[in-house]
């Protein structure tokens, strides 16, 4: 289980790593990447929690678009621009995953 | 019910381009970003609704990345206007690295505070 979990943290890790550059940094210090990560595992949980409950507030156990909003408003994301981001630019994309055979 | 009602009404925009996330991969891969939200109990049908919440997370990173490099930029073209000679050679070049002293005032705008343990090492 622990060993799983490090897995999915250094997914984020590598995903951080490449919006980084795509940024427009060359290098990064360790412990900001740590920090970073930490912060990004944080808002999935998070946003998880909060549309879950909201789901569960109207009497649903399937999530709808809905409830993530409501809970974008909650945190306080901004999703206006969310549109114009992915149009914005090309984002890296990183390789799939092969099964370990 | 009412407050369902408001966000469908607030959200009209976004369910639209939740139709465009059909054949979009974001960075973030969507099994990562399952697991995570698994972990707090969220389990989306529609994986749509699963690429929405990668690319919020995705700019929510971005957006800190983006202020972190001004701070950066704004700071070493001031330490370079001290040495003029180094300057001459063109800003073109340089080496962007992002350390903690970009990225705690970037945090800040935010409303983030970070408070990391100063070591010796």
């Amino acid at each position: 289980m622990e060993q799983q979990q490090n897995m999915y943290r250094k997914m984020l890790t590598v995903a951080i790593s490449s919006i980084l550059i795509e940024t427009g940094f060359d290098t990064v210090d360790k412990d900001v990447l740590g920090t970073l990560t930490e912060m990004l595992q944080c808002f999935l949980c998070e946003i998880g929690s909060v549309s879950k409950n909201y789901c569960e507030l109207s009497g649903r156990i399937e999530p709808v678009i809905a409830d993530v909003i409501l809970g974008f408003v909650e945190m306080g994301v901004d999703f206006s621009g969310l549109q114009q981001y992915v149009k914005g630019n090309k984002h890296t994309v990183l390789p799939p995953l092969q099964p370990q055979q | 019910d009412d407050t369902d009602s408001q966000a469908q009404t607030l959200g009209q925009p976004l369910s639209d381009f939740l139709l465009q996330l059909e054949d979009y991969t974001p960075t973030v891969p969507d099994a990562v970003t399952a697991h995570f939200l698994h972990s707090s109990g969220f389990e989306p049908k529609d994986p749509r609704l699963l690429r929405l919440i990668s690319i919020a997370a995705q700019k929510f990173i971005s957006d800190i990345a983006n202020d972190a490099l001004q701070h950066c930029k704004m700071r070493s073209s001031n330490s370079s206007s001290s040495h003029s000679s180094s300057r001459s050679k063109g800003s073109k070049d340089r080496r962007y690295c992002l350390t903690m002293e970009d990225l705690t005032p970037a945090l800040a705008e935010f409303g983030i505070t970070i408070k990391k343990p100063h070591y010796y090492v």
